[in-house]
């Protein structure tokens, strides 16, 4: 009978037991329903008390970069972060920048560091539950993330007004680049989110190399300028074969429908402004001559389609060209079975040890980007040295103001030499015993200045996500250069490389300067990479793309391995747009239009 | 008087028959090995010749430069202990759990016995989801704490239902109610009769647990940050797409110096060939302990099945 009763008693228990937990998650849920339903007007409310006070709690500090808190205030600050790291990143309390910001800022930094392999994973739950620490670091939310849980959802604070009262060097900033202000605001004209301001690299592209053997061995002394000269410069590679390949292994132009991607130089020739180093994707938005385009959906794309058609059926790139790897076609490229190659580099593939030595690397030259009869202006695509989604505030941060200035020093001329290389040797600036410190010294024999880098480079490149990454853009309030404050610093002061130049002692300098000459006089801003969409076309955008890029490419691939009848490229062209593809042009483009009215 | 083995003569066709077989299962099992000792010959290969297609029996270019890189990193170590540490205890709180419940359910005396089965079971269909569970463990105050890896996937329904058959079948009521009559009381007819009779169970589902806990690894990326409780299958995950992934970062970084690029890119190259060595390192004290518990494999196949 007591056992009976026991075991009723427990199974009450349990039963209880559930029910609260339901009842207890069922007022959390409403509670966050509330909040989220009250959202908007929490939020106006909060406004409308920034409105009426526009001033900082009286502990923060704003008459100097640092501290962030005052020290004689007595407050204690404690700001959550997440920060994404690589899996060489050392613990915080070992990572110079961690201790030195905590020190010096005169707050506690409660920092959860993410592996990089589980960042998206952690963002996406972070964001979706709600959980968000104070700051997010590295994170790299994307330009849809930022949309949603910042202009939709307000999980993100809106750092517009924080910055303009207590970011100075951000405003500053945002000012002098408007390019940059403009890649950071979102459609409801606010942001969301901070990054870092690199370098506009106009020779960040891929460059078509000629091998100068193969050139010399079908009689010419330079490079092709057209499209045309081009074609003809591989058919001759693949008729003459200069340097006695077996038939059988013979490739005039290498390379893959992958990173490799020769057949994008194509594309620049008809006239897209695209970057081959990032390697636009066929379904991506590219500026064309007069006009804006999703590529596989443009005119041009059918010629496009021919010439590719045309290389492939005449045995100028692999007859496995969808189905090799990069491995492969390095392989071919080191291998010598091949008279061009799309790389970045050619001392990649002696990296890789596809090839024996520098030697190799020097035999190549560096295409310009083609013309052809359907445009006469060669172009390629700088490299955009801005991003988005590196440093965010939650909405629910109780101390936004210091959150904000820890994001100001980032941007300071002090800042963006620190977060970049740490502190240098002999400097006054503490090292906590957790490294010696950088110092240039110059090579005896070549008289090469070079960096000695202290061992936490390595994890500063993974966290150099947000200010000044720039060495070339000058700082808004002294006209400085990073590059140039780093040389001054290290003792010599003048001595750096001025943007465009190389030092040719190095094989490094030398491929540098090679690409950059054929490259870089032809460099155009084109489309941005980013542009936002609220949420609802951010959705319609994706279920848009999905079509049109699965369409486009396997039509693509169908068209130039000959599968599809290379005359029915205008039917190609009828189906894709209204797959899709016309819907798309139109929203990229209204997208397209505000980002140029932000620029303004 | 010793008496003689009677031998039956096997038939003409019997042995026609026998060596066909014979012949089709050495096929079969080339087929199934032939993928393992790949993964083994180009884990000690020059990456190069994997790349190309040169290793196809043996190995080309020994090196052993692939378990280097894998082995010589330091999480590796704590990644096994952690890994050892979860399957561990882990499998010891998921029989502690199971056996019970399923020995429970058995029993058709039990009230409410079909409506907690359909509970269990629909769990096993539907579930919160990520955002809920992850929530949940939040709330609980779990997230990032060693024993989160041990208490989630406390019980497998499937599991569970293999269990509760075994203990309906396999053990006949009689032997409880003779326990019954004696004056045993519930506690003891579980621990004196169904546990000892249930010794094969109880190692096969924890054989199976054990392996489930070894590979663990989406629950250690959701709730676990600290690189010290960091399981060996999230370190190797790691290690790989950190080399992949940092030459992508290199790649797109305008003011990345050819150095960096060029070693990243020697990583990342090397990467290939680990993904080879990573795979044995994972697999290897399964692969090893295997042969001694093979037979428990074959007995679980089919003690969960209904008989009768």
């Amino acid at each position: 009978m007591v056992k009976k009763g026991l075991v009723l008693f427990l199974a009450l228990c349990m039963t209880l037991s559930l029910a609260a937990c339901a009842r207890s998650s069922d007022s959390e849920a409403s509670d966050a329903g509330n909040s989220s339903a009250n959202s908007d007007g929490s939020i106006a409310s909060q406004n409308s008390v920034v409105e009426e006070e526009t001033k900082a709690p009286d502990y923060v500090n704003l008459d100097s970069a640092l501290p962030f808190v005052k020290e004689d205030s007595g407050e204690k600050v404690t700001l959550s972060m997440y920060v994404a790291a690589q899996d060489a990143a050392k613990n915080v309390d070992d990572t110079w920048q961690w201790v030195y910001l905590q020190d010096q800022g005169n707050i506690t930094l409660d920092i959860t560091l993410i592996q990089w392999g589980a960042k998206e994973e952690k963002k996406n739950l972070a964001l979706s539950s709600g959980i968000i620490p104070d700051i997010m670091y590295n994170m790299q939310l994307s330009s849809t993330d930022i949309v949603n849980y910042g202009s939709s959802e307000h999980i993100l604070a809106d750092l517009t007004d924080l910055i303009a009262n207590y970011a100075p060097d951000i405003q500053a900033t945002l000012d002098q680049y408007p390019d940059f202000k403009s890649t950071l605001t979102t459609p409801d004209n606010a942001i969301y989110s901070l990054s870092g301001l690199g370098d506009d690299n106009a020779a960040a592209n891929y460059a078509m190399w000629v091998h100068s053997d193969w050139l010399s061995g079908i009689g010419m002394d330079k490079t092709p300028s057209t499209l045309d000269e081009f074609t003809d410069m591989l058919v001759q590679f693949k008729e003459k074969n200069p340097m006695q390949v077996e038939e059988d292994k013979l490739v005039p132009l290498a390379g893959y429908s992958g990173a490799d991607y020769p057949t994008a130089f194509i594309l620049q020739a008809l006239g897209f402004q695209i970057n081959t180093f990032r390697v636009e994707r066929i379904y991506d938005y590219a500026v064309v001559g007069d006009h804006c385009s999703i590529i596989c959906c443009d005119d041009l794309y059918a010629r496009y389609l021919e010439v590719a058609r045309d290389w492939y059926e005449k045995g100028l790139i692999s007859q496995d060209y969808f189905s090799i790897d990069w491995k492969t076609t390095r392989a071919q490229a080191g291998s010598g079975y091949c008279g061009a190659y799309a790389q970045f580099s050619m001392s990649t593939i002696v990296s890789n040890g596809f090839a024996g030595d520098d030697s190799f690397v020097e035999k190549w030259v560096a295409c310009s980007p083609l013309t052809s009869e359907w445009n006469d202006t060669p172009v390629a695509k700088s490299g955009s040295g801005n991003s988005i989604g590196n440093f965010t505030i939650s909405e629910d941060c109780s101390n936004k103001e210091v959150a904000i200035r820890f994001a100001n020093w980032f941007f300071t001329e002090e800042g963006a030499l620190l977060k970049k290389y740490g502190p240098a040797k002999g400097s006054d600036v503490d090292t906590y015993g957790l490294l010696d410190g950088w110092y240039m010294e110059k090579d005896e024999t070549t008289g090469e200045l070079k960096m000695q880098q202290n061992e936490q480079l390595a994890i500063y490149s993974g966290y150099e996500c947000l200010g000044y990454i720039a060495n070339y853009k000058p700082f808004p309030n002294t006209g400085n250069l990073l590059i140039a404050n780093q040389y001054k610093v290290a003792g010599y002061e003048g001595e750096y490389a001025k943007e465009g130049e190389f030092d040719l002692n190095t094989i490094t300098g030398r491929v540098n300067k090679q690409r950059y000459d054929a490259v870089a006089p032809y460099a155009v801003s084109g489309a941005p990479d980013i542009l936002y969409f609220d949420a609802d076309t951010a959705a319609r955008v994706s279920d848009l793309t999905s079509v049109v890029q699965t369409y486009a490419l396997s039509e693509t691939a169908k068209f130039i391995t000959g599968a599809r009848d290379i005359s029915e490229v205008e039917d190609y062209l009828r189906e894709v747009r209204a797959a899709g593809g016309d819907e798309l042009n139109e929203i990229y483009n209204k997208a397209y239009q505000e980002y140029l009215a932000n620029l303004k | 008087m010793k008496q003689k083995k009677s031998k039956i003569r096997s038939s003409r066709s019997d042995k026609i028959f026998d060596t066909i077989n014979v012949c089709l299962m050495i096929l079969v099992l080339l087929i199934m090995l032939y993928p393992l000792w790949f993964v083994l010959i180009a884990s000690f290969s020059d990456p190069n010749a994997v790349n190309m297609g040169k290793v196809t029996l043996y190995p080309v270019g020994f090196t052993t430069a692939s378990y280097i890189n894998v082995l010589g990193s330091d999480k590796i170590w704590s990644g096994y202990y952690n890994t050892i540490f979860n399957t561990l205890f882990g499998t010891a709180l998921n029989l502690a759990l199971t056996i019970p419940c399923g020995y429970v359910l058995s029993k058709k005396e039990l009230p409410g016995r079909g409506f907690l089965s359909i509970l269990f079971v629909i769990t096993m269909y539907f579930g919160g989801g990520m955002i809920p569970a992850y929530l949940n463990v939040y709330n609980l105050g779990l997230l990032d704490n060693r024993w989160t890896l041990v208490i989630l996937g406390g019980i497998s329904v499937y599991n569970m239902i293999i269990t509760r058959t075994y203990f309906q079948n396999s053990i006949p009521g009689e032997l409880y109610e003779s326990a019954t009559i004696d004056g045993a009381s519930h506690f003891r007819s579980f621990f004196q009769i169904a546990i000892p009779l249930a010794a094969p169970i109880i190692a096969v589902i924890a054989l199976y647990y054990a392996v489930g806990r070894w590979n663990e690894y989406y629950n250690a990326l959701i709730y676990v940050n600290k690189t010290e409780l960091m399981p060996l299958q999230i370190v190797l995950r790691n290690i790989l797409i950190n080399n992949q992934n940092l030459l992508d970062q290199l790649l797109a970084d305008p003011n990345a110096t050819e150095e960096q690029i060029s070693n990243q890119a020697r990583l990342a190259y090397m990467a290939e060939s680990m993904k080879y060595a990573i795979i044995y390192v994972a697999s290897l004290p399964m692969l090893l302990l295997y042969p001694f518990i093979q037979k428990y494999f074959v007995k679980g196949v089919m003690i969960g099945s209904l008989k009768g």
